[in-house]
């Protein structure tokens, strides 16, 4: 399995896509920066906040192009056949392929995190916050949460890949996932409170989001941003779930992934 | 290229610019003016690829950039509705509740201004500025003074500063004992323009402080004018003419002053019922 990691780590950081893309990432942690100028009271945050935002976009994009490349592309090429050559089991494939985007994913975050970090201390230009932001642990942990998520909408895009006989489907479907999966939270939090009075677009759509959070999770849930940008730890109990959720959920997609491999027939 | 080709492409060209010299002169089918500016909150998440505190922040630009440039009623109503969204997409947005208090009740959006705090009062616990401008906004907007002290003492366990615990109690006393004075407002202002950043939003509230000021020097004027004549004041050159001012202040804004019909002194482009 570890070759399959390996060959991966080696190939992600060739491909000129990633290349573009990191520094797209770069370019938005710059965007983050030039905000700040904008907020009257919280420069600060607001970097912090757009920044956030910016390094979900870029990570997400990344590990979904390495995805594309890394799995889709070889077995549009068929090139995935002279990797099945090795006497070991298929799973080892799909499961080596996807510690390799991990890893990979986990590089390009700490480098984005960096640079993230350093352009929120530099913005603002020497005003001082009433409410300072906090770029010690609640950032980092953030920053961890982030990365999870990666994690669990690169495991949606590996099954996708492995059932796919279209190379850009799992970009497509993984970016569908990623936008769908993080605005559940706002949807179910928007029906919870009555939708404005809404009555009727609760009564109707209470239940269909409801149901689908069984087969998508509340990728919301792990955005701890309030910590770092207002010193609002998230609740134990929401964190010690949503971990839980998460890993459950790239359990099962690697599963069903290596399930669905092992099974198909390449000609 | 065959002759059947470049006949196909022509009738293609010429389809194709028929119908956009048609659709030039075609009004577009109506939509709710106020629909097109602010979308629904759902439909922003969407947009915002599923991240609710970006399309907090994308609105709060908004709100910013539009908020120093000359605005009518209808734009402030939305201007209100934006800012009410970015209250409900992040609560605890520190800009936003900051710029609605010194923005929309000013242009008569005052439930507006009170929601977009009220929210934030629940998001940021440890802030007692929120519960400030909602206590303001009912002592100057609703006038009520009794409410607003009683607000204004919930403000002040949050405040970590023991100076500042000393100031809230001792404006929430005055207001208990004394009633509504208009001059608080001023304070209000350049108390905000003084804790903002240097920039357009700052000298936006400094010039309104100064704005607030002159009509203040009006206001006495006239209460003299009424005294002095027996009176009330019909056209503010009249206190020029007896002498109580020098000259007219100039409107930073170029809006100018007026009088009511009770000859009280009001900012012109207020869009309020009340004199501010």
């Amino acid at each position: 399995m570890f070759q399959f990691v390996v060959s991966a780590w080696r190939s992600g950081f060739r491909g000129k896509s990633f290349h573009a893309i990191f520094v797209f990432g770069l370019l938005l942690v710059g965007v983050a920066y030039l905000t700040g100028h904008f907020s009257p009271r919280q420069p600060q945050t607001v970097a912090l906040d757009v920044g956030l935002s910016g390094l979900r976009f870029s990570l997400v994009l990344l590990s979904l192009f390495w995805v594309q490349e890394l799995v889709g592309r070889e077995i549009d090429r068929r090139t995935v056949i002279f990797a099945l050559t090795y006497p070991v089991p298929r799973s080892h494939y799909v499961i080596g392929r996807y510690l390799g985007i991990l890893a990979l994913s986990l590089v390009a975050t700490i480098i984005l995190g960096l640079a993230l970090w350093l352009a929120v201390i530099l913005a603002g230009g020497g005003y001082e916050q009433q409410f300072p932001v906090m770029l010690g642990l609640p950032y980092w942990t953030t920053i961890a949460g982030l990365w999870l998520e990666v994690a669990v909408v690169t495991a949606f895009a590996l099954w996708i890949a492995s059932l796919s006989t279209v190379a850009v489907l799992p970009l497509a479907l993984g970016a569908a996932f990623a936008i769908g999966a993080n605005s559940l939270g706002a949807v179910r939090d928007y029906l919870s409170h009555g939708a404005d009075g809404d009555i009727a677009m609760v009564a109707r759509f209470d239940p269909i989001t409801y149901g689908i959070q069984w087969l998508m999770p509340d990728l919301s849930r792990l955005d701890w941003r309030l910590w770092p940008m207002y010193s609002m730890p998230p609740r134990a109990d929401e964190v010690l779930w949503a971990v839980p959720m998460a890993l459950g959920y790239i359990a099962l997609m690697i599963g069903l992934a290596a399930t669905a491999f092992s099974r198909r027939e390449f000609t | 290229m065959d002759v059947r080709h470049i006949s196909i492409l022509l009738i293609a060209v010429l389809l194709y610019g028929a119908a956009i010299n048609h659709l030039n002169n075609i009004p577009r089918t109506g939509v709710v003016r106020e629909m097109q500016v602010a979308l629904p909150r759902f439909v922003q998440v969407g947009l915002a690829g599923g991240d609710r505190y970006l399309a907090a922040n994308i609105n709060g630009f908004r709100a910013l950039v539009a908020s120093t440039d000359r605005m009518q009623a209808d734009n402030f109503r939305i201007q209100g509705r934006v800012q009410q969204d970015v209250a409900w997409l992040n609560p605890a947005h520190e800009d936003n509740y900051y710029i609605a208090a010194a923005i929309l009740p000013w242009n008569g959006e005052v439930d507006a201004a009170q929601d977009v705090l009220l929210r934030a009062i629940v998001a940021r616990p440890f802030d007692w500025q929120p519960i400030f401008y909602y206590a303001f906004n009912l002592y100057h907007f609703k006038r009520d003074p009794i409410a607003a002290a009683q607000w204004l003492m919930k403000a002040s366990p949050r405040a970590t500063d023991q100076n500042d615990r000393f100031a809230i109690e001792n404006v929430a006393a005055r207001w208990f004992e004394k009633g509504y004075e208009p001059r608080v407002a001023i304070g209000v202002i350049e108390g905000m323009a003084n804790q903002s950043r240097e920039g357009g939003f700052k000298r936006y509230l400094q010039t309104r402080a100064a704005r607030l000021r002159s009509l203040e020097t009006l206001r006495e004027a006239a209460v003299k004018y009424q005294s002095n004549t027996g009176r009330p004041l019909r056209d503010l050159q009249e206190l020029v003419n007896a002498g109580l001012i020098r000259t007219l202040p100039m409107d930073p804004f170029g809006f100018g002053y007026a009088v009511d019909h009770e000859g009280q002194p009001i900012l012109l482009n207020a869009p309020l019922r009340k004199p501010q």
